[in-house]
């Protein structure tokens, strides 16, 4: 078999090769006729088939909702066709047997590519400078899955991770190899939980940009208004203030949602705000200007009531007994929506990247002033 | 296939969550293949995906680093336009252009309003040293006067942050502390002491064939009055380069020295 497929240059299968018969009755659960001519590789892949379908029972159902392209296939008579389109992504993901004209094989490839060539091509495209760089990547990547697709284990991840990894790696790849550093640093961070720590640091030798570049002058002036800009964002928006304060603790100051919850369920709000106004200036070193410029509107809603504070109607519904309290008199344990410690470590979590959602919603719809 | 493919158009917190991998697999297999046809969608990802890392970054620690670095940049570019010697006018163009807001070695001064009780402090300012430089202070240790927080971890209240940090009280002997980069091999050493109202700055094992560097004092509150840049000189003790900031008052101040330049570049 091929290492490198020839069929590559559409977002669809191809359709199957109009070869000999093949074994559809062993391979599919319809009960087709065996074909004696498979290859012996392909012998050998029907029990591990097999073995696989009984894993997969529980998907038939979804297995009978596969996309029209694929369901096309079937009606053009290919049966071979109509058996594989059947199989989970990890059944097809096993045809690497070593005869190059296998045509289970290439119509595995075929499938598979049907069913995870577009979402690659979306995974790229949002990680990609171009539709051109994405759809080179998407390209790459899917030649290197199926080059190296010996080494895909259905016990450590479905196929679709298995794919998206190539296109990571692909990702990497193309922008280390044009030099573009802020492409190939998002792209590693994308990366990074795919590895293990000695195969990532190993990938950051090959592909890292090499050296430091000192940031420039105007860089500089630009990540710094950038952060007032947040910290403005964040302390003058609307955020529920038991969720601001919460992202203050766990984002701004690294304290675990742990901690949170051991060290600060019974601190009131108001007092909160001071020691996270106060935290952010000694952990920082920044001068009290810079941030008490921003406090105002955050130490005024402090003093008001828990429905004039907030104005998020679902935080609004989630706490009817709050009704009528000072906000700065609430602690978090007001907030808590579990009872257990693990609970609460969740409802802080929560809280936090709820805050973290709308300040990038909000940063991408500033206008571009200081975003790029 | 295990979802029914996404036809609606993706909203930016929605693309948060796949950017960060709170999402199933079936919701973001589905948003993929919705980013394999629209366009519209691509770009708000792509604008999602850089602007959620810079905030991913955000701390109060990068916060301060980014204001140390600006704040060095900006005091270098202004003091590089009131300078007359054309010697300093290159190096400190050389300093903006090359190691915008980096240093060899900085440490941050805090006076209180009498401006007796001062401070040395290296919280939040590693992100200013210039790689190969002088590396960062040591704890600071105070000659005189009682020593009010120190320590590798300070908690104060629900606070807690990191780095070394002296204190003196206003007293006698109030006003006296100093503090000495880690020296390794040989390399040049710089120390900061207060001495009263005065800042003393000195650097031993200065590399021989350089001229020796410039030291700036940046107010961070700007109305507090514009950087202060010095050049090192040698001292009664020929080995030492030596200068000195006098009369300062009240506030807080970052003492920064010029990069090293590259050996055997054309540096400074």
């Amino acid at each position: 078999m091929a290492d490198q497929p020839s069929d590559v240059s559409a977002g669809t299968a191809g359709p199957p090769a109009a070869g000999a018969p093949v074994d559809a009755g062993r391979l599919s659960k319809r009960g087709r006729r065996a074909d004696k001519s498979a290859c012996q590789a392909c012998e050998q892949l029907q029990a591990r088939l097999d073995t696989l379908e009984r894993l997969h029972e529980k998907r038939e159902a979804l297995l009978e909702a596969l996309a029209g392209d694929l369901d096309a296939l079937a009606q053009r008579g290919h049966a071979r066709a109509v058996a594989l389109v059947e199989m989970p992504d990890e059944a097809l993901a096993l045809t690497r047997c070593a005869d190059e004209d296998c045509e289970i094989c290439k119509d595995s490839f075929n499938l598979l590519f049907a069913r995870h060539g577009r979402a690659m091509r979306g995974h790229a495209l949002a990680r990609s400078r171009s539709e051109a760089d994405a759809d080179e990547v998407a390209q790459d990547a899917w030649l290197e899955l199926w080059r190296h697709r010996h080494q895909y284990s259905s016990t450590r991840a479905v196929f679709r991770a298995f794919a998206i990894h190539w296109v990571r790696r692909c990702l990497v790849r193309f922008y280390s190899d044009r030099k573009d550093r802020l492409q190939t640093e998002l792209c590693l961070d994308d990366l990074r939980g795919d590895l293990s720590d000695a195969e990532f640091e190993d990938l950051l030798s090959r592909r890292s940009a090499q050296g430091s570049v000192m940031a420039s002058a105007e860089a500089n002036v630009e990540r710094n208004a950038r952060y007032e800009w947040l910290l403005k964002e964040l302390l003058a928006g609307a955020n529920p203030p038991h969720q601001l304060l919460a992202f203050c603790f766990c984002k701004l100051l690294d304290w675990k949602p742990r901690e949170v919850v051991q060290e600060l369920s019974d601190t009131p709000l108001r007092q909160l705000a001071i020691e996270a106004k106060t935290g952010y200036m000694e952990v920082g070193a920044l001068p009290s200007p810079v941030v008490n410029l921003h406090c105002v509107k955050l130490d005024r809603r402090m003093e008001l009531r828990f429905e004039d504070a907030v104005a998020d109607r679902k935080t609004l519904e989630t706490y009817p007994g709050l009704f009528g309290r000072i906000v700065g008199d609430t602690t978090f344990r007001d907030y808590y929506t579990g009872s257990t410690t693990d609970a609460q470590c969740a409802n802080v979590s929560e809280w936090w990247w709820a805050v973290f959602r709308r300040l990038v919603a909000a940063a991408v719809n500033d206008g571009g002033r200081f975003w790029p | 296939m295990d979802s029914e493919p996404m036809v609606e158009c993706v909203g930016a917190e929605r693309l948060v969550d796949y950017f960060h991998g709170y999402l199933t697999d079936a919701e973001a297999r589905a948003i993929e293949e919705h980013l394999a046809d629209c366009s519209a969608c691509v770009d708000l990802a792509r604008r999602v995906r850089t602007v959620s890392r810079e905030i991913g970054s955000w701390t109060a620690r990068s916060h301060g680093e980014a204001y140390r670095r600006a704040q060095l940049a900006d005091a270098v570019a202004a003091a590089a336009t009131g300078v007359v010697d054309p010697g300093w006018s290159d190096r400190l163009r050389r300093w903006t252009d090359q190691c915008a807001g980096q240093a060899s070695a900085a440490i941050r001064l805090v006076k209180d309003v009498r401006g007796r009780a001062a401070r040395l402090a290296t919280e939040g300012l590693d992100g200013l040293l210039q790689p190969g430089g002088f590396g960062p202070f040591a704890e600071p240790a105070a000659a005189g006067g009682a020593v009010m927080t120190r320590g590798a971890i300070r908690t104060r209240g629900a606070v807690r942050t990191r780095g070394g940090a002296v204190t003196t009280k206003a007293g006698p002997n109030a006003g006296s502390l100093a503090a000495e980069t880690r020296a390794e091999g040989g390399a040049p050493v710089a120390r900061v002491a207060v001495r009263g109202d005065a800042l003393d700055v000195t650097v031993r094992n200065w590399r021989s064939g350089q001229p020796p560097p410039l030291v700036i004092l940046i107010p961070a509150d700007p109305s507090a009055g514009p950087p202060v840049l010095v050049e090192l000189r040698r001292g009664p003790d020929a080995s030492e380069l030596t200068a000195t900031f006098a009369s300062i008052g009240s506030g807080d101040y970052v003492v920064a020295i010029e990069p090293a330049a590259e050996q055997g570049g054309d540096g400074f």
